[in-house]
């Protein structure tokens, strides 16, 4: 009994890791599922400054596409930036939920160009 | 009895706000000592924003250099800095997008006071002076006074979830005006959602001791035009111009919303009309609020075309007879001199791009471009003098669909036309018009949008544009005599005096107020210059 629950757990966590991550809300992100709802939140939140293309403006807002910060093996520091801002950029961290700052971030590591792992919710906490 | 007792309170009580607003002069004396100075947003009740006993002019321009740089720690939306400092008596009074107010000294910049509110507003905000306060939005939903000298709050009052936050104060007649946007403040992850139906601009005069309303004015008719749901609008984000022999005063108001439509009422179809009393100008009669006249200049705008800037006030000879004028522009691009004693427009001059904007019906399955943009047209005040106003004017389209991006309501419509603008694209025009006759002297093109207004130093007129290129135009013939590059982005607008400039620089990697100051020797290179 005990083996056959820890090879459920065992099959969940595989489940998890290869289909997307699963919340107290009990929704599944796909990560192309948390691309698609991060356009929703940039268009809203980001574009105004870094531009629909993601090509920023010379001098004041930084270029997205095809910037090596934004899609680094490790997401830790363009998560830090989304979340606590830096220079005359705000911080999203009490403006967006968990969901849509993974979805945001996720957006911009994996659009104009840019291929990068998505960002799971868990990880802007 | 006991009706008669709170009868007798209540007249008490509303005498007391009287005679405490009568007994103050008309003019604040923090303002009437400062004339010389930048004590007001734009410098002075008519908003002339023009200094002509300044040390800085074309023979000396290039003699300014970095005095002091003040780091600017609030960050909002639109960046950390989207007002005017003001300069009165020796002190900078400036407000960040945090709401944080600071006080510094005008040589040093060094800080006097601070009182810090880390409370993110939309802006343009700004503090405002008078009667011994500096009064302020404190946060999104609340109006405040601090002590002049210590920084000290004397009192907050509740706009009951009006947003604010966006609106520099002027004091006046005993009285200070403030005003709250079309929208709602705070609601989910959003503390500031603009355009929620049922929702307007109103206009309040204060008492500057205690913050009661002595009154207030709904800038929408009642009713919102048949669809309090969903219908909203009229903003007032810039101050009034003042007449302060009369006291009355002169506002322009915002936009119309939902724009351009919702999938339900597609063409602005759940607000027709002309939408009073939207991208209008207003003369209110100070001490009652009571509307003398009214000029809506654009009737029943889709787009999103504000008339909202400060009106500016003077007296020209037209035919031979005096007539004293309010000048008013906005987002609609358009500057429109009107009779301020009976509200007649007298003429109406188009500057910059226009595109589509008269159109009252478009496609809601593919995007039309529309010049000016949301972000477009006469974004930021003007200045005036010698019978010239100087605009800058934003070419800047924005894709507008019928039915707002298939939104459903009025806010959901904002970022979906906003965010698909292409701010890097814009450029502008700075033009110089003859206040009598309407006619444009000249005209020069600047290759990015600005958003810092005009302002007038001797024979100079100063813009900025957002990537940070600080213009000084020869006001003879709009010929560019002098350019720096600052170290930041700019969307606030500056305050002069004497031999200093003060600009704010809220975009970039670290936000500055930035004092340039005229030195014994050339200053900082132009980027020209430096690129050589």
């Amino acid at each position: 009994m005990r083996i056959m629950w820890l090879s459920g757990l065992l099959m969940l966590l595989l489940m998890t890791a290869c289909a997307g991550e699963t919340f107290d809300t009990g929704f599944v992100h796909e990560p192309n599922d948390l691309i698609q709802s991060g356009e929703t939140v940039y268009l809203r939140n980001c574009s105004r400054c870094h531009q629909l293309d993601g090509e920023g403006f010379p001098r004041i807002y930084p270029n997205l596409a095809g910037n090596p910060l934004v899609t680094l093996h490790d997401p830790a520091p363009i998560i830090d930036i989304v979340l606590n801002g830096q220079g005359s950029m705000p911080g999203f961290k009490n403006a967006l939920s968990d969901e849509n700052l993974a979805a945001v971030i996720s957006y911009i590591r994996n659009t104009w160009g840019n291929e990068a792992s998505t960002v799971f919710p868990k990880q802007t906490r | 009895m006991r009706i008669v007792s709170l009868l007798l309170f209540i007249i008490i009580v509303f005498s007391n706000v009287e005679a405490q607003s009568e007994d103050l002069p008309a003019i604040p004396p923090e303002i009437e000592q400062a004339s010389n100075e930048w004590p007001l947003a734009n410098r002075d009740y008519a908003n002339t924003r023009a200094v002509l006993d300044a040390e800085i002019s074309s023979e000396t321009v290039d003699m300014l250099d970095v005095a002091w740089t003040f780091d600017i720690p609030g960050i909002g939306a639109w960046g950390a800095a989207a007002t005017t400092p003001l300069i009165a008596n020796g002190v900078v009074y400036f407000q960040d997008l945090q709401s944080n107010v600071f006080a510094l000294d005008f040589e040093t910049g060094e800080i006097i006071w601070e009182q810090m509110y880390e409370r993110g507003v939309l802006g343009p905000n700004g503090p405002g002076i008078g009667y011994g306060r500096v009064f302020i939005s404190s946060n999104i939903d609340h109006f405040a006074a601090l002590d002049i000298n210590t920084g000290e709050e004397l009192w907050s009052v509740s706009t009951d979830g009006r947003p604010t936050g966006a609106f520099q104060p002027y004091a006046f007649g005993g009285h200070v005006y403030l005003t709250t946007q079309a929208g709602v403040a705070g609601e989910g992850e959003q503390n500031y959602v603009g355009y929620r139906g049922g929702t307007s601009g109103h206009i309040y005069a204060l008492n500057p001791e205690n913050g009661e309303t002595v009154w207030e004015f709904q800038t929408v008719e009642e009713g919102f035009w048949g669809n309090p749901e969903l219908n909203s609008g009229g903003g007032v984000w810039y101050p009034p111009g003042i007449d302060v022999e009369t006291g009355v005063t002169y506002w322009g108001t915002g936009n119309p919303a939902p724009f351009a439509g919702t999938v339900d009422y597609p063409n602005a179809s759940s607000r027709p009309g002309d939408n009073l009393y939207t991208n209008s100008m207003l003369a209110l009669d100070g001490q009652s609020g009571e509307l003398l006249w009214y000029n809506q200049v654009k009737p029943h705008d889709l787009f999103d075309l504000d008339f909202h800037i400060s009106p500016i006030l003077t007296t020209v000879d037209i035919d031979g007879e005096a007539r004293n004028i309010a000048i008013g522009s906005g987002k609609l691009g358009r500057v429109v001199v009107i009779d301020r004693e009976t509200g007649e427009t007298i003429w109406d001059r188009p500057v910059g791009i226009h595109q589509n904007d008269e159109r009252q019906e478009i496609p809601a399955d593919e995007p039309t471009i529309v010049y000016p943009g949301q972000l477009g047209g006469v974004e930021n005040p003007m200045a005036l003098a010698d019978d010239t106003v100087y605009a800058v004017a934003v070419n800047l389209g924005t894709p507008h669909t019928a039915t707002g991006w298939d939104a459903e309501t009025g806010p959901e419509s904002v970022p979906r036309s906003e965010g698909r603008m292409h701010q890097r694209e814009g450029t502008s025009d700075v033009v110089a018009i003859d206040t009598i006759t309407g006619e444009i002297l000249w005209e020069t093109a600047l290759s990015t949008a600005s958003f810092s207004g005009t302002t007038v130093v001797n024979d100079l007129v100063f813009v900025a544009t957002l990537d940070g290129i600080i213009y000084a135009l020869s006001r003879e013939n709009g010929e560019i005599v002098w350019e720096y590059a600052a170290p930041g982005g700019i969307n606030g607008l500056p305050a002069v005096t004497e031999d200093t400039i003060l600009f704010p620089i809220g975009i970039g990697s670290n936000p500055v107020l930035l004092a340039l100051r005229l030195t014994d020797q050339q200053g900082t290179p132009t980027p020209e210059e430096s690129e050589g």
